[in-house]
């Protein structure tokens, strides 16, 4: 018999109370390429972080299909968009914590001026889109579908702005 | 007289060879890194127990002995349901595949 097992069997009937099995996705992610500006940086560019958290169906499932949804996104991809220029796609993250079980959080970052221009890109048919918008738009719905919201709800938003 | 029917999967359970465990003994966890779909998760005792006792035998000798040792602590009903859906999930990470039963 493996040592495991015989480790598992003991450290088992030591437990007062066994819990159900578990297989959960490790809370632990790393991207690369783009780093959350810092707190000067952000005042000297008039920058604001926004951060949109949601509850997914699968935790499993939505990170096995986040490079996915995501990988139009990577890189300079938001240099070629004029409405979205100011706009930078930090990443999308599963929140540790048991409390947290579920609960994912996608970070963007613009001027504080633009504020309103990626909810108008998300938005169906409020601002006319280019090719750019709306990889944008379908990378949002597709967030939305792998989440507890129905579609056309809005994700909680949250905006850090170190001026304010 | 009440008959209870009670199915196995005739297969055999094996670990995938490819999956790299951690085991942290001193939390009662597994680490599990799967890097065909580059992944990493982790496994309370009971799930990691379940891993362990996936070594080629067959499904019932491997649910036997997982209810067996979890029978102080839980009910042989639930120990047998929690098994199946763990080596369930465990099969979709592609941590643990079926063959079929030599004869």
């Amino acid at each position: 018999m493996a040592d495991h097992r015989i480790l598992l069997k003991a450290f088992i009937a030591r437990q007062d109370e066994l819990a159900a099995p578990a297989v959960n996705p490790v809370d632990f992610q790393v991207r690369t390429g783009v780093s959350v500006p810092s707190k000067p940086d952000m005042i000297n560019n008039q920058l604001v972080v926004v951060t949109w958290r949601y509850q997914v169906k699968d935790p499993v499932a939505f990170k096995r299909e986040l490079a996915q949804i995501e990988q139009p996104l990577t890189g300079a991809a938001f240099e070629g968009s004029d409405e979205l220029r100011n706009w930078r796609y930090h990443g999308t993250f599963l929140v540790s914590g048991a409390t947290n079980q579920g609960m994912a959080e996608t970070i963007w970052s613009s001027k504080a001026s633009d504020l309103d221009k990626l909810k108008a890109v998300v938005a169906n048919g409020s601002l006319p889109v280019g090719s750019f918008e709306e990889t944008v738009r379908s990378m949002v719905l597709d967030l939305k579908a792998a989440s507890v919201l129905p579609a056309h709800a809005e994700f909680e938003e949250e905006i850090l702005d170190p001026a304010a | 007289m009440e008959t209870t029917f009670v199915s196995f999967p005739n297969v055999c359970l094996s670990r995938n060879p490819e999956a790299i465990l951690r085991p942290v003994p001193e939390w009662g966890r597994c680490l599990v890194y799967t890097p065909e779909d580059p992944e990493l998760f982790e496994l309370n005792a009971t799930a990691w127990l379940a891993l362990e006792l996936c070594n080629g035998r067959p499904f019932a000798e491997v649910e036997d002995e997982f209810a067996d040792t979890v029978a102080a602590k839980m009910p042989a009903e639930a120990a047998r349901r929690d098994f199946r859906s763990t080596v369930e999930t465990l099969k979709a990470l592609g941590v643990v595949f079926e063959t079929g039963l030599s004869t």
